[in-house]
């Protein structure tokens, strides 16, 4: 007889899974031809970041004072800061900086927000509304501010204040994947994993998960987005990264002044910014849509 | 989010006419009164534990310089030593009456120094806020009118756009355009109303822009998608089986209900404004509430970090409530039980 429980759970888990588990890589092809471009050239830019420590890029903090705002060369491509530092290499490794802190961010939100949604729509009583409660008190103070808050208080440091921001956004993702549980509490396909003997945990693990991970995905790309803007700021208002290192915050802080003789010095950090930022909200987009048109609502 | 909207409507709903409204009123400022304070309670407990007893206030004030000594000294003299929640009421008892404590850095109070900043800073937000819901208002109805036209691609691209744009970077770009290659305003700086309106608007018109257009974006999405909702209504189509005009249908029906979600957005934007002011302030050198925080912080100014949280906290709160009473007002519907 033990074979029979155990069918069950393939069977219905199919089921469970079936909202979620088709796997056709149409993200990008069914994109319009703008949003093609914008994000090929923030994964060609994005990968340039990553990779910058193994690029042929000159050192981003050796100075030349040789050649101060030359503007773009053969040497320099877009030219070099107030310092002699080439643009282009300070501009990449920025980008890195900010993105890999923006992940950490990400990572943060999800590994709490998740689980603990999961928790409150699944088994609901007093732990749900502790939990919507602790996230409305802390969505109520700005997330810059309490960034800024927790840096006067402890001095982190940027990946400390992007753990931080990560615990700031967790509520929100909390929200969303919260309603996502409670949306399909009542499902028969719930029903039929309870009615099998499934334990609780693979219910959530193996039912419910699959259900909610394609918002998830889609709020942790608006989240990224979200958190590659509050890293560039924070680093702007100097209180993140700290200079001589770039970050794309911090390459634009200071730069007010030398705009009229180097403009380049605001647009190329701050293009890369803007490229990155909207090629996280259009996959964001692009994947909500794909997920309705799917289940049709 | 949806607690605070939605809890003061329901408890003690009218049940009888329209006109008896004002009792469930009174009780839903009554419980928002309840429900603020203790929020506001919890964040300035958790801000003070995080700035005193984590933050060490007597490294912040003895400054960089102080030997262990020093910090001992002050310590003691400023009575850091005693029980964290021995200090916290403290605090409490006088911000209660009005006294936030006085600045580590510049002696003063701090009450009086928020007190400076803050008209500039609320000039700022509401001139960004109002241009933006004005302007939003505008093209978002048009752009509802004919989804998919033209008109609506532009905007809905453009919208994609301002949102991915950090203001900062706006900021600074605008700069370049208008006060450096153009020269038509001045890049930088702030003038009080009071050396005159034109002057004021001069040096506002930039960081209001700046911070209007991502809240302008998020309008218009909103507006633009509850606009074509209310057109495929059925009491559109009843306007127009009555022969009304379409310009008589869009904006006596159909702008009127779909102006509505506006307020729940202009509501939560309040944390973007307020985020999105101390960056402004930073880029255009505006002496506002924005600047004050980034001293604070940097200076470790803990009173001052400390009457700042509590003051955006207290803000947020406050557009909660303004949007639950707001949206009342305008929509009977959401006053009667449900």
């Amino acid at each position: 007889m033990s074979w029979l429980p155990s069918a069950l759970h393939r069977v219905t888990e199919r089921e469970a899974g079936g909202r979620g588990r088709s796997r056709r890589p149409v993200l990008i092809t069914s994109a319009s031809l703008p949003v093609k471009i914008v994000l090929s050239a923030a994964i060609i830019v994005g990968a340039a970041a990553i990779l910058a420590p193994w690029l042929p890029l000159q050192d981003p903090l050796e100075q030349n004072l040789q050649a101060v705002l030359s503007g773009p060369t053969r040497d320099n491509l877009l030219g070099t800061d107030q310092l002699g530092r080439d643009l282009l290499s300070r501009t990449l490794y920025g980008a890195r900086t900010t993105l890999l802190a923006a992940l950490v961010a990400a990572s943060v939100a999800a590994i709490i927000g998740i689980p603990a949604a999961l928790i409150a729509g699944y088994r609901r009583g007093w732990i749900e509304t502790a939990l919507n409660r602790s996230s409305d008190v802390i969505m109520t103070v700005p997330a810059l501010v309490m960034l800024l808050a927790v840096q006067a208080a402890l001095q982190t440091g940027i990946y400390g204040s992007m753990v931080t921001l990560g615990i700031i956004l967790a509520p929100h993702l909390y929200r969303v994947i919260r309603s996502e549980v409670l949306k399909i509490s009542n499902s028969s396909f719930l029903q039929s994993g309870r009615l099998s003997g499934c334990s609780h945990r693979r219910i959530v693990l193996h039912y419910v998960l699959p259900n909610v991970r394609e918002q998830a995905v889609v709020q942790l790309s608006f989240q990224f987005g979200f958190a590659l803007m509050v890293e560039a700021g924070i680093s702007f208002l100097g209180v993140g990264v700290q200079p001589p290192d770039p970050s794309l915050g911090s390459l634009l802080n200071g730069t007010m002044s030398l705009i009229s003789r180097e403009p380049m010095l605001v647009f190329a950090p701050g293009g890369v910014l803007v490229l990155l930022i909207l090629a996280f909200n259009l996959a964001g987009d692009l994947l909500r849509t794909k997920s309705k048109a799917k289940h049709g609502d | 989010m949806s607690a605070s909207t939605q809890s003061p409507e329901v408890p003690g709903t009218a049940r009888g006419s329209r006109g008896a409204s004002v009792v469930p009123r009174i009780r839903a400022v009554g419980s928002w009164l309840l429900s603020s304070a203790a929020t506001l309670l919890l964040i300035s407990f958790a801000s003070f534990a995080m700035l005193y007893l984590v933050g060490d206030p007597a490294t912040a004030v003895a400054g960089s310089q102080a030997t262990l000594e020093d910090i001992e000294r002050v310590r003691q003299e400023q009575g850091f030593d005693r029980p964290l929640t021995e200090q916290y009421l403290d605090w409490l008892g006088s911000a209660l009456t009005g006294d936030l404590g006085v600045s580590y850095t510049v002696q003063r109070s701090v009450v009086g120094m928020i007190g400076e900043s803050l008209p500039i800073t609320i000039s700022l937000s509401l001139t960004a806020l109002v241009l933006a819901t004005v302007v939003a208002t505008g093209v978002g109805v048009v752009a509802g009118l004919r989804p998919e036209g033209r008109f609506d691609r532009f905007l809905t691209t453009g919208a994609v756009l301002g949102i991915a744009v950090p203001n900062f970077v706006l900021g600074m770009v605008l700069v370049a355009i208008f006060a450096v290659w153009l020269g038509w305003l001045p890049a930088t700086g702030y003038r009080p109303f009071s050396a005159g309106p034109l002057e004021w608007a001069r040096f506002m018109f930039l960081p209001a822009v700046t911070l209007g257009v991502g809240l302008l974006a998020q309008q218009v999405r909103t507006l633009r998608s509850s606009m074509i909702k209310e057109m495929e209504s059925g009491y559109v189509r009843t306007a127009r089986a009555k022969h009304l005009s379409e310009p008589v249908i869009v904006v006596k029906h159909a702008a009127r209900n779909a102006l509505l979600p506006i307020v729940t957005v202009i509501g939560l934007q309040m944390s973007r404004v307020i985020t999105g002011a101390i960056l402004v302030e930073q880029v255009f050198a505006i002496p506002g509430i924005g600047q004050l925080t980034v001293r604070a912080v940097a200076g470790r100014d803990l009173p001052l970090v400390q009457g700042l949280v509590v003051l955006f906290a207290a803000t947020i709160l406050l557009a909660n409530l303004l949007v639950d009473l707001t949206y009342g007002w305008l929509n009977p519907s959401t006053r009667r039980t449900r």
